[in-house]
C-alpha cells in the first residue's frame, strides 16, 4: 500500500465489509506493518488495482472494526459455509470481488479444488479444474464470528422455513441451535418441523428447557411428537414438563406410540362433522378453522361414541358431503399395512381409532408419501427425509 | 430410572474416546510397549503414566473442539492458519498414516504367521474385511463392531497377570520418574509419548465426534467416553509394558516387534500368554487398520473443503472413499511387495509421526483458546498452561533426541 506521495505504508492485510445489505459492501482495509494492524476506512483510498493500493492525501484516521462486520480473510476465507442451494457443506477458498459502483462488494465465494490449488502457486494444474462459486446470497458462514455476524443481518430469516431447515440441517449442531434461538419463533418452530427429525431431536435436547417447550407449542403434534422420539427419555420429562399442560397431554399420548405404525405417524389435527350434518356447515367450519395439510382436508363424521361413521373427501365436500365409507387404521397398525391401504383405497386421508374404536387421529396420504420417500431413496439413511424436501 | 436413561445416553455417546484411544494400542504401540518393558523393566513405567494424563488431556479437547465448531482438526487449521499449514499438515498426515497403516497390516500378518496362516492370504482378507465394515456398514454398526473388537485388548491384561510381575517394583516404576540418560533410553521415551498420543488419533477423535453430531448436552458424557478410552489405553500399556518386565527384562531378551514379544512369552510364561499376546495383537491391528483410513479420509475431505459423514454414499462423497481406499491398497501393496523393507518404513513412520506431534499439538493449543472459534467451549488460562507443559515436555525429548543421535 502506497501513501499519496507513493512511499509504502504497509501490506494489506485484509478487508473488512459490512454484510448487512444484499451483498457485503467493502467498508475498510486493514494495513500491516511491522506487526502492527491499523483499520482505514475504504474513504481513504484513491485508487487500487491488483498490485497496489493507492491512499489518498491528508490525514488519515484509523477506526476500529465494528460489530457488525465481517473480516473478509479472517472470517469468511477458509470458513465453512452452507451452500443452500447446493445443499452442502463447503470451504471458501476464495472470495470474489465485484466493483459495480466505486466500491468494491463481495458477489461470491469460490469453492472446492480450484482456489486451494491456485492460492498454493499451483496455477497451471489449477486451470485444469472446474472453477465453482457460491453466490452470496445462497450462502450461510457455517461457523466462528462470522457464523454470529450473519445471523443478526437476518437474512436467514428471509430464506423461509424450508431452506432454513436445509441450514440446520447441514450445519453442525452448535451453530444450528444459535440459529434457531436468533429468528422469530413462529419462523423456528416451523424450520424444525420441517427439518428431519433426527436433527429436531438434537435441537430440542440442545435449546434451554424453556425455550424448547415454546417451540414444541408451536410446532404441529405429530412433528413434535416425530422430533421427541429423537430426545433421550432423561430429557423428555423436563422438556415435557415445560409444555403448556393440554398439549403436552397431546405430545404424550402420541410419543405413546411406536414410530413405525399408524400411531406414530398420524396427525391429531383433524376435522370431524356429525352424521347427517348439512355440507354448508361443513365447508363454513373447515373455512374458519383450515387443516394444517390440504390432504387433512377429508372430513370424518363420527358416531356419538366418536366412532368413525365414514369420510368425506375434499370432493366429495363440494358437493352433497355424502360420507364414503373407508377402512379404519388402528393406532398399532404397521406403516407397511398403511401404505397397502393407501393404494387399494381412493383416499387422501385414513382415521385412526383406539381400542375402543374411538378417533384419535388420521394419517394423511403426505406421511405415507414420506415414508415411501425414504424407502425408495438409494443410501443407508434413516427412513424419515423430510428435512430434504421441505414441508408445510 | 434416572440412572438408566443416563447410561442410555452414555451408550450414544460413546465411541470417538475409546476408538481413538484404544487404536493408540495398535501394534506399533504394543511394540513400543513391549521393548519398553524388555529393556527397562519397570523402570519407565511412569511414562505410561504421564503420557495417559497428556492423552487425557488433548483427547478432551479435540473432542471439545468438534462440538463446539463442528469442524474436523485439518479443517480448522485450514481455516485458522491459512491454506499452506492446513496442506503441510495433512500432507504429513497421509504420509504417517499410510505407513502407520503399513505397520497395522504387518502385525496381521505376523499375528496370523503366528498361526500358520501365510501374509499373501490373511492381509489381502484383513483388508477387504476392514473396507467393507467400513464402507458398506453403515455408522452405527461399524461402531458396535469396532468397539466389540476392542474387547480382545483384555488379552494383554490377563497375559500381564499370568506372567507373574513382581507388583511391588510395577507400583514403585508407575509414580517414581527415574531416567537413564541414554540415547536409546531418549528414544524409547518418545516413543512412548509419540505412540499413545498419536497424531492420527487427535485427529480421528474429533472428526469423529462432528461426523457423530454430538452436542454441548452431550459433553458430559463425552468426556467419561474421553477419560475411559485414555484409561483403557494406559491400562493395556501398563499390562504389556509388565509382562514383559516380568518376564523378558530378568531374561536379557531382547525383541525388535510385537511378534517377538508374543514368541518370546511363550517359554517364560507359558503358552496361553503368548496365545493371548497373538490375539490382542491381531484385535489391536484390525481396528487401527480400520481406523487409520478413516482418520486419513476425514482429514483429507476436510482440508479440501468437502467434508464427508461415514453415512454418505461414494456418490456424494468420492473423495472421502477415494482416500479410504487408496490408503488400504498402498499399505496393503507395501506389505505385500517382496523386496520392500518395512522396518526402515515403519521406523520412519513413527518418527514422522513424533516430529508431526508437535505442530499439530501447538495447533491444537492454538485453536481451543481461540474464542471467535470456540465460543463459550474456548480454554482459560489453566488449561491453555496445562496443554503447554505437555507440548514443552514433548519438545524436550524431541530435542534430547535429535541432541542424543548427533551426538551418538
Amino acid at each position: 500500500m502506497l501513501d499519496a506521495g507513493g512511499s509504502t505504508v504497509g501490506r494489506l492485510g485484509d478487508l473488512a465489509a459490512d454484510p448487512t445489505g444484499a451483498t457485503p459492501v467493502v467498508t475498510a482495509l486493514q494495513v500491516r506493518r511491522r506487526r502492527r494492524a491499523r483499520l482505514l476506512p475504504w474513504e481513504s483510498v484513491s485508487a487500487f488495482d491488483g498490485e497496489a493500493v493507492q491512499l489518498r492525501d491528508g490525514p488519515v484516521p484509523e477506526r476500529a472494526l465494528a460489530d457488525t462486520e465481517l473480516l473478509l480473510r479472517r472470517d469468511v476465507l477458509d470458513a465453512q459455509i452452507v451452500d443452500v442451494a447446493g445443499r452442502r457443506v463447503v470451504r471458501v477458498g476464495d472470495v470474489d470481488l465485484a466493483c459495480p459502483g466505486a466500491v468494491p462488494a463481495v458477489a461470491a465465494v469460490e469453492v472446492g479444488t480450484r482456489p486451494v490449488l491456485r492460492r498454493l502457486g499451483l496455477r497451471r494444474i489449477a486451470r485444469r479444474f472446474r472453477p465453482e462459486s457460491v453466490a452470496w446470497q445462497d450462502l450461510h458462514l457455517a461457523a466462528g464470528r462470522g457464523h454470529r455476524i450473519e445471523l443478526r443481518t437476518g437474512r436467514l430469516e428471509r430464506l423461509g422455513p424450508a431452506a432454513l431447515a436445509q441450514v440446520i440441517g447441514r450445519v453442525p449442531p452448535a451453530p444450528a441451535l444459535e440459529i434457531v434461538r436468533s429468528v422469530a419463533p413462529e419462523v423456528a418452530a416451523r424450520s424444525v418441523a420441517t427439518a428431519h427429525p433426527r436433527v429436531g431431536g438434537r435441537i430440542l435436547r440442545g435449546l434451554e428447557p424453556r425455550r424448547a417447550a415454546r417451540l414444541l407449542e408451536k410446532m404441529p403434534a405429530d412433528d413434535a411428537a416425530a422430533a421427541l422420539r429423537h430426545v433421550d427419555s432423561a430429557a423428555l420429562d423436563p422438556l415435557l414438563d415445560a409444555v403448556e399442560t393440554d398439549h403436552a397431554q397431546r405430545l404424550r399420548r402420541l410419543l405413546e406410540h411406536p414410530a413405525d405404525t399408524a400411531g406414530g405417524l398420524m396427525s391429531i389435527d383433524v376435522r370431524t362433522a356429525a352424521p347427517g350434518e348439512p355440507a354448508d356447515a361443513i365447508r363454513a367450519r373447515l373455512a374458519a378453522d383450515p387443516p394444517p395439510v390440504p390432504a387433512l382436508a377429508t372430513v370424518f363424521v363420527l358416531d356419538d361414541e366418536r366412532r368413525p361413521l365414514g369420510a368425506i373427501s375434499p370432493t366429495a365436500l363440494l358437493g352433497r358431503a355424502e360420507p364414503a365409507a373407508v377402512p379404519v387404521l388402528n393406532a398399532d397398525t404397521s406403516v407397511d399395512e398403511v401404505i397397502d391401504l393407501f393404494a387399494l383405497h381412493d383416499v387422501l386421508a385414513l382415521p385412526v381409532v383406539d381400542v375402543d374404536g374411538r378417533l384419535v387421529g388420521a394419517v394423511a396420504m403426505d406421511d405415507v408419501l414420506e415414508e415411501l420417500v425414504a424407502e425408495r431413496l438409494p443410501g443407508r439413511r434413516p427412513r424419515y427425509r423430510r428435512a430434504l424436501r421441505g414441508r408445510r | 430410572m434416572k440412572r438408566r436413561a443416563g447410561l442410555l445416553a452414555l451408550a450414544a455417546v460413546v465411541g470417538p474416546g475409546v476408538l481413538a484411544g484404544l487404536s493408540d494400542d495398535d501394534p506399533a504401540g504394543i511394540t513400543t510397549y513391549s521393548i519398553l518393558g524388555a529393556d527397562y523393566g519397570y523402570e519407565l513405567l511412569w511414562l505410561v503414566l504421564l503420557s495417559t494424563v497428556a492423552l487425557v488431556l488433548f483427547h478432551e479437547v479435540g473432542a471439545r473442539m468438534g462440538v463446539a465448531t463442528g469442524q474436523g482438526l485439518a479443517g480448522l487449521v485450514r481455516e485458522r492458519y491459512g491454506i499452506r499449514a492446513g496442506v503441510l499438515a495433512v500432507g504429513a498426515l497421509l504420509v504417517a498414516n499410510v505407513g502407520t497403516t503399513c505397520a497395522e497390516f504387518a502385525g496381521v500378518a505376523a499375528a496370523m504367521e503366528l498361526a500358520g496362516v501365510s501374509r499373501q492370504v490373511s492381509v489381502p482378507v484383513a483388508a477387504v474385511a476392514v473396507s467393507l465394515l467400513v464402507l458398506r456398514g453403515g455408522f452405527r454398526r461399524v461402531e458396535h463392531v469396532l468397539l466389540a473388537l476392542s474387547a480382545v485388548f483384555v488379552a494383554y491384561i490377563l497375559a500381564g497377570f499370568l506372567a507373574g510381575p513382581d507388583w511391588g517394583a510395577a507400583a514403585r516404576g508407575l509414580v517414581v520418574p527415574d531416567m537413564p540418560f541414554t540415547r536409546d533410553a531418549v528414544l524409547t521415551a518418545t516413543a512412548v509419548v509419540g505412540t499413545t498420543l498419536a497424531p492420527w488419533g487427535l485427529a480421528f477423535i474429533q472428526s469423529y465426534a462432528v461426523d457423530k453430531r454430538l452436542t454441548v448436552a452431550d459433553l458430559r458424557y463425552e468426556r467419561v467416553d474421553v477419560i475411559a478410552g485414555a484409561v483403557m489405553t494406559g491400562v493395556i500399556a501398563f499390562f504389556v509394558v509388565v509382562a514383559c518386565a516380568a518376564t523378558l527384562h530378568p531374561a536379557g531378551r531382547e525383541i525388535d516387534d510385537a511378534r517377538d514379544a508374543a514368541t518370546a512369552l511363550e517359554p517364560l510364561a507359558g503358552g496361553l500368554a503368548s496365545t493371548l499376546f497373538g490375539a490382542g495383537l491381531l484385535g489391536a491391528a484390525l481396528l487401527a487398520a480400520s481406523i487409520l483410513p478413516l482418520s486419513t479420509a476425514y482429514s483429507v475431505s476436510e482440508v479440501a473443503g468437502r467434508e464427508a459423514a461415514i453415512d454418505d454414499s461414494f456418490r456424494e462423497a468420492p473423495l472421502f472413499y477415494t482416500t479410504y481406499l487408496a490408503v488400504v491398497v498402498v499399505a496393503v501393496a507395501l506389505v505385500l511387495t517382496p523386496g520392500v523393507e518395512l522396518v526402515p518404513i515403519l521406523f520412519l513412520t513413527q518418527a514422522l509421526n513424533a516430529v508431526l506431534l508437535l505442530p499439530l499439538l501447538v495447533f491444537v493449543t492454538g485453536i481451543a483458546r481461540d474464542g471467535d472459534l470456540m465460543g463459550e467451549q474456548a480454554n482459560g488460562r489453566l488449561a491453555t498452561a496445562g496443554l503447554v507443559v505437555v507440548i514443552g515436555m514433548l519438545a524436550v525429548c524431541l530435542v534430547a533426541l535429535a541432541a542424543a543421535s548427533v551426538g551418538g
